[in-house]
C-alpha cells in the first residue's frame, strides 16, 4: 500500500502546485469530488485511464505519480542504457550518477526521448516510403519519365544529322514528358505535404473514417429509438467525402445505425454494470460478440466510459474497419502483426479467443484483446462461407501475468526471431 | 549490322527514343508494351536481343524474364533488363532469373547502345 498512498499524495500536491480545485480536476476528469478526495487520502486505489486522465489534466508524465522523481529518473536512465547496448555504461552506478550530476541524468533522458521520437518519425516514413502504392507508381512514373526526357534530348543535342520529322517529334516528346512530369511532381508533393484545410486525404478511406469519428469524439449516433436513422448521418462529412470513403462511411453508418437500434444506450449500460466481459454482455444484451464489440467501440468519448478500440479484417488480413485507440498503435498501410489474437480467431472460427498483449516500443499501453471470427454472407454446402475476425482492445493495468508482446507490423517491429516475420525490421540495423 | 531488338516498354516515348539510336546503327527495332504476352512476342520475333522493362502492365518484366528462359526457343536470347528498379534485391532477382545484363533508369543512350551491342558481339 505504500506505493499506493504516495500516488495519491503526488495527485494532491500536484494539484496544489498547479491551483487547481480539487472540485474542478474532479469534474475534468469525470469522477465526483467526493471520490478524488478518497483518492488524494490514499484510500482508494487508482489506476489506467483515471491515472492518464490525472495525469493529463495536471500535465505531468503518469510515471512522476505512480513512482516519483527520483524513481523516474532511474527508470528512464536504465532505459537509454538498454536503447544503446553498444555504450555499455555502468549500470550499477546509476543512483550515484544520477544523484551526483542530476543535470547531466536529466539531459540524457532528453535526448533519448528525442532520439526515440526521431525514431518513431523516421519509422513511420519509412513504412510510408516502404509500402505506399501510390508513392511507389509516382516515383516509378517520375524516373521514368525523367528517362525519356533525358533520351530525347541527348539525341537533339548529339545528332546534328537529324532529320526535321525525328527532330519535331522528340521536341513534342519533351513538351509532353515534361508536362506529365510537373503533374506528376505536383501531385507527390500535395500527396506528401498535403494542405492542412485539405477535406479529403490520401490516407485510406477507413483511415479516414477512423479520423473523422475520431476527431468529432465518436459522438455519431446514439439512437433512441427505431424511428430515427439517417438523422444520426454527419451531412456535413457525407458532402466532403466522394468515390470510396463514402461507400465506406455509407456501409459502417449502415452497419452501426442497426446495432444501435439492437443495442439501446440503456441495455448496453445495465449490461456493462452486471459485467466486464464483452462475452456476457453479448449475452445479456441478446446480440453476437461482434456487434457488442462494434456498439462498445463506437460510442461517444465520455468521462467514466471505458473506451475500447476495435479491428475488424478480412482473411487477407485487410482492415475493414478501425477504432483507433491510445496505447496501441495501428499500421496506416499493410497489414497488422501476425500476433495480434484476432488472426488466432480464424484459426478457430466462432470461439472467443482473449489475451493480454503489448506492443514492444514506446508509448504502448497493455491490452486485452478479445478475439472472435465469424462467417458472413451465405452458407451451403456448395458455398464455403468467407470469415470476418474482430478484435476488441480494452486498456488493463498489467497484471500478474506477463502480456504477449506483439508488433505493429514487421517494417517498423523490433522483436528477433519472431516466428511470424514477413520481411526485416528496419529497426534490426540500429537507427 | 542486321541484328533485330525487340523492346518490352510500356512508356511510348522512350521506346521512341531508344528505336531512333538502335535503328540509326543499323538494328531492326520492334516493340511491344505489354508483359501479359510479351514472352509470346519474343517467341513470334525470335529477336537476337531482347530489351525489357520491369513494371509492365500485365505481368511484371521478371514474369516475363522467367517465361523467356523457359521456353527452349527463346532460353539463350540474350536479354537487358533496363528499370527504374535500382534496388540491389532487383538486380540480384534478375540475374537470378537470367538476365544477361541489368540497366536503371535514367539511363545515358550511348551506354545502352553499348551494352546492346555487345550481347551480340
Amino acid at each position: 500500500m505504500a506505493r499506493v498512498s504516495l500516488i495519491g499524495t503526488r495527485i494532491r500536491e500536484r494539484r496544489i502546485s498547479k491551483e487547481i480545485r480539487q472540485t474542478d480536476l474532479a469534474k475534468l476528469v469525470g469522477i465526483s469530488p467526493a471520490y478524488l478526495n478518497l483518492i488524494e487520502h490514499n484510500r482508494r486505489r487508482i489506476g489506467g485511464k483515471l491515472l492518464l486522465d490525472i495525469a493529463e489534466k495536471l500535465e505531468v508524465e503518469p510515471a512522476l505519480l505512480t513512482v516519483g522523481a527520483e524513481a523516474a529518473l532511474l527508470s528512464s536512465l536504465h532505459q537509454a542504457s538498454a536503447d544503446f547496448t553498444s555504450a555499455p555504461v555502468e549500470e550499477d552506478r546509476i543512483e550515484e550518477f544520477a544523484g551526483r550530476f542530476p543535470g547531466w541524468a536529466q539531459l540524457i533522458v532528453q535526448q533519448n526521448t528525442e532520439i526515440a521520437n526521431l525514431k518513431d518519425g523516421v519509422e513511420a516514413l519509412n513504412d510510408r516510403l516502404s509500402h505506399d502504392p501510390f508513392l511507389a507508381t509516382a516515383l516509378h512514373e517520375v524516373i521514368s519519365t525523367v528517362s525519356s526526357i533525358q533520351s530525347s534530348a541527348t539525341i537533339l543535342v548529339e545528332s546534328e544529322d537529324i532529320e526535321k520529322e525525328w527532330r519535331d517529334r522528340f521536341h513534342r516528346n519533351i513538351f509532353e514528358d515534361s508536362s506529365r512530369l510537373a503533374q506528376t511532381s505536383e501531385s507527390l508533393v500535395g500527396y506528401l505535404d498535403p494542405a492542412e484545410d485539405e477535406g479529403v486525404s490520401q490516407a485510406s478511406p477507413i483511415d479516414d473514417l477512423d479520423q473523422h469519428l475520431s476527431e468529432n469524439g465518436f459522438w455519431m449516433t446514439e439512437i433512441a429509438s427505431n424511428t430515427q436513422s439517417e438523422t444520426s448521418r454527419d451531412t456535413t462529412y457525407m458532402h466532403k467525402v466522394i468515390g470510396a470513403d463514402r461507400f465506406v462511411y455509407d456501409a459502417f453508418m449502415t452497419k452501426h445505425e442497426g446495432i444501435v437500434r439492437k443495442i439501446p444506450n440503456e441495455i448496453l449500460t445495465a449490461a456493462e454494470d452486471q459485467t466486464d466481459d464483452p462475452g456476457e454482455m453479448a449475452l445479456l444484451c441478446g446480440v453476437s460478440i461482434p456487434e457488442i464489440f462494434h456498439r462498445l467501440a463506437f460510442r461517444p468519448k465520455q468521462s467514466g466510459v471505458t473506451s475500447y478500440g476495435y479491428l475488424s479484417a478480412d482473411m487477407a488480413g485487410a482492415f475493414l474497419s478501425k477504432r483507433s485507440i491510445e496505447g496501441f498503435s495501428l499500421p496506416r498501410i499493410g497489414g497488422g502483426c501476425a500476433l495480434w489474437p484476432m488472426f488466432d480467431a480464424l484459426a478457430q472460427p466462432t470461439v472467443p479467443v482473449v489475451e493480454d498483449i503489448k506492443q514492444s516500443g514506446r508509448g504502448s499501453d497493455t491490452m486485452r484483446a478479445y478475439a472472435i471470427s465469424e462467417p458472413v454472407g451465405e452458407n451451403s454446402f456448395s458455398r464455403k462461407p468467407r470469415y470476418i475476425t474482430h478484435m476488441l482492445l480494452k486498456p488493463v493495468d498489467s497484471g500478474a501475468t506477463e502480456p504477449k508482446m506483439v508488433g505493429v507490423n514487421c517494417r517498423i517491429c523490433p522483436i528477433e526471431k519472431c516466428p511470424a516475420r514477413r520481411e526485416t525490421s528496419i529497426l534490426s540495423n540500429g537507427f | 549490322m542486321g541484328n533485330s531488338v525487340l523492346l518490352i516498354e510500356d512508356e511510348p516515348n522512350i521506346i521512341e527514343a531508344i528505336s531512333f539510336i538502335l535503328s540509326r546503327d543499323g538494328w531492326t527495332v520492334h516493340s511491344h508494351s505489354n508483359g501479359a504476352d510479351a514472352a509470346g512476342e519474343v517467341l513470334r520475333r525470335m529477336p537476337d536481343v531482347v530489351v525489357l522493362d520491369v513494371m509492365l502492365p500485365g505481368k511484371t518484366g521478371f514474369e516475363v524474364l522467367q517465361e523467356i528462359r523457359g521456353h527452349k526457343e527463346s532460353a539463350t536470347i540474350p536479354v537487358l533488363m533496363l528499370t527504374a528498379r535500382g534496388q540491389t534485391k532487383d538486380r540480384e532477382k534478375a540475374e537470378g532469373f537470367g538476365a544477361n545484363m541489368y540497366m536503371t533508369k535514367p539511363f545515358s543512350n550511348s551506354e545502352v547502345l553499348e551494352n546492346i551491342r555487345s550481347l551480340v558481339s
